[in-house]
């Protein structure tokens, strides 16, 4: 990659460089998957992705869609950022790569046919079964990793971490961008949620 | 018959000698004193009791020097575990109801010697034959829950030892076997299948075959199923069972995929084995996890781990969309704020050497910055190449900057289309990163190729 010529790390803007290297050493990438969890955490990945980001930013700009809010196209924009910055080795990486186009469908036609029947017999099943408590948070956290509904608790386990990581990337990412786009008008980069949805940006 | 006197015998050998010369001695016994032995033992059942806790108490007194006194040393634990189940059910009895609890065990001649019979007539060899019986008589009488079947047992348990020489064939015979087997393999220095013997004694009658089965459970598992023995040295005649149910989860820890024949009466134990691999596989990611995760350090049990898990993703997820909704708001502003992502990250770092380092406020630029809003392709490149691009020093000072700025604009046209192919491959997203590190190599080329 043309990126990084120098080693100059220490420059990043984004990532605390010192911070990086030292989790990187903590880490020791002593098994595959500590190696996964601290090239989450290179500046490298951070400048791939913010790259990335930054052109889907300009893109979205360029083409406004009226149909859909555009914090939503930068929120797609962003997952599809990330997930081809992971590459194609994690299932939640694929799974958003490859859903834009399909799930949405399937998404669409789940909910209609699928709310009714579910909750009418999950509403009886639960006053007589109780689903053990591990199995309903493992199905939940599949649910919330793109992808891995089905996965058995170990690779979804393996899958979360690596999700896991590159979220905090991306929210690493999108708030530094957030806060050089608007930093002149001095307004915090909130990263809580809870906090005002849109910052008022000064004309 | 025979056998149940010749036991008898050895027992009381081995009783007193307490050596690992009673595993030679004891073949050598046979016959004909052995009623009046028998007779002796069941007197002294009451004396077995303690002796066999003085054996528990002493244990280590025959170390292993030999096969035979690692037996000795394996016996005085079985022993000891009798011991105490003779102990725990009637230690306060009267000697007189011990010896009648024995008689009601042993008065009938018939009763006993056809189950040692049982086990006798499918063994072959000679060994097993004395050792087999003792076991499984100590079995049946830690069911019957008498302490002097438990003496009688634990004075069969002496056999152990010459089972054990003999034992390597793994004849097996219900839960005598199993029992002699246990002894003998930990005196084989855990090398037989611990679990075979284990899961002979807590299901006896079904250990009719077991003998061979286990000869081929892994060491380890066999050396913390004994660690296990070793460690439960009390227990009742019902938790006797348990606890030799215990030894059968510690050959789950000997996770290792050598071809295990699965035992009979056990065959879910090639199911615990992989089942104890997978909770390793999970714990070990659940330990990454927790580093992952911050608050979770303290945080033990599968359950709160993966609320902590979900949580947390949920709040990642959650910022992304806050985030994503502010920095669409925002975008409108790119324009403006383009060049102040250029002023910014070029300080950081930049390649192309035309940027300026900018500390200025982005207002103050605006001017320079509408030659960029002209070609608004082109300063996303720019940027892009900022940010990068990060590490290195703009050299330039801030008065060239509008100079640099429309000198980098005929450069920058020809990168326009470049940039306007990269948005018609956005699509394909993989190759974006060829084309943008492609525009990169563009405008690096063009930005050493200014200078100015």
């Amino acid at each position: 990659m043309i990126f990084s010529d120098s080693p100059a790390i220490e420059q990043n803007g984004i990532l605390d460089p010192a911070k990086d290297r030292i989790r990187i050493r903590k880490r020791g990438g002593s098994t595959a998957a500590q190696l996964s969890l601290s090239r989450w955490r290179t500046s490298k990945q951070n400048r791939i992705y913010s790259a990335k980001l930054f052109d889907a930013l300009r893109r979205i700009r360029q083409t406004d869609s009226p149909v859909k809010p555009r914090s939503q196209s930068v929120k797609v924009a962003a997952d599809r950022a990330l997930a081809v910055t992971a590459g194609g080795r994690t299932r939640w990486s694929n799974a958003i790569l490859a859903g834009r186009s399909i799930r949405r469908k399937n998404r669409r036609i789940r909910p209609a046919g699928g709310g009714e029947r579910p909750t009418k017999l999950l509403s009886a099943a639960r006053r007589s079964v109780k689903i053990p408590a591990v199995e309903r948070k493992v199905k939940f956290l599949g649910r919330l990793v793109p992808g891995c509904r089905k996965l058995p608790l170990p690779s979804l386990l393996e899958e979360a971490t690596d999700y896991i990581a590159a979220l905090e990337m991306q929210v690493r990412v999108m708030a530094s961008l957030a806060e050089k786009l608007s930093g002149f008008a001095g307004v915090p980069v909130a990263s809580r949620p809870e906090s005002d949805s849109a910052s008022p940006i000064p004309s | 018959m025979e056998k149940e006197p010749f036991f008898a015998n050895s027992t009381v050998i081995n009783w007193q000698m307490r050596s690992p010369d009673a595993a030679a001695s004891l073949p050598k016994l046979n016959s004909g004193h052995l009623n009046l032995i028998w007779d002796q033992t069941i007197d002294q059942s009451a004396k077995f009791g303690s002796a066999l806790s003085s054996l528990v108490s002493s244990p280590s007194s025959n170390l292993p020097a030999t096969t035979a006194g690692g037996d000795s040393v394996v016996i005085h634990e079985l022993i000891g575990r009798l011991g105490s189940i003779c102990n725990s059910g009637e230690i306060s009895a009267p000697s007189s109801h011990y010896q009648s609890a024995n008689n009601s065990c042993y008065s009938t001649p018939m009763n006993s010697p056809p189950k040692l019979n049982l086990s006798i007539v499918s063994n072959p060899a000679h060994m097993p034959f004395s050792a087999d019986p003792g076991f499984e008589k100590a079995a049946r009488c830690s069911t019957f829950g008498c302490s002097g079947g438990g003496s009688h047992g634990g004075g069969q348990f002496m056999f152990p030892e010459v089972g054990k020489l003999g034992n390597a064939q793994e004849s097996s015979s219900g839960s005598g076997n199993a029992k002699k087997r246990k002894a003998a393999l930990k005196a084989k220095g855990n090398e037989t299948p611990l679990s075979s013997s284990v899961t002979a004694i807590t299901n006896p009658p079904k250990k009719a075959g077991v003998g061979g089965l286990n000869a081929k459970k892994s060491k380890p598992s066999e050396e913390t199923g004994v660690e296990k023995e070793s460690a439960r040295e009390d227990g009742d005649a019902p938790s006797k069972k348990m606890e030799e149910e215990k030894i059968n989860k510690p050959p789950e820890v000997a996770k290792d995929y050598i071809h295990v024949r699965a035992r009979r009466g056990q065959a879910t134990d090639s199911h615990s084995l992989a089942e104890r691999v997978r909770r390793e596989k999970i714990s070990e990611r659940m330990k990454l996890l927790q580093d992952l995760v911050p608050g979770c350090s303290k945080v033990t049990g599968k359950a709160v781990m993966l609320d902590e898990i979900i949580n947390y993703v949920q709040l990642l997820q959650r910022q992304v969309e806050f985030l994503s909704m502010k920095l669409a708001t925002v975008n409108p502003q790119l324009d403006f704020n383009l060049e102040n992502f250029v002023t910014e990250d070029m300080e950081i770092h930049q390649n192309c050497g035309l940027l300026p380092p900018q500390p200025v406020y982005p207002l103050e630029t605006t001017s320079s910055s509408f030659s960029f809003a002209n070609q608004p392709e082109r300063s996303p490149l720019i940027s892009i190449n900022g940010l990068e691009l990060e590490g290195q020093l703009n050299p330039f000072s801030h008065p060239n900057f509008s100079r640099n700025l429309s000198m980098q604009q005929p450069p920058l046209e020809g990168i326009a289309d470049a940039s306007c192919q990269l948005g018609t491959f956005w699509d394909d997203d993989l190759r974006t990163v060829v084309q943008m590190g492609f525009s990169q190599n563009q405008e690096n080329v063009f930005s050493k190729s200014f200078p100015g």
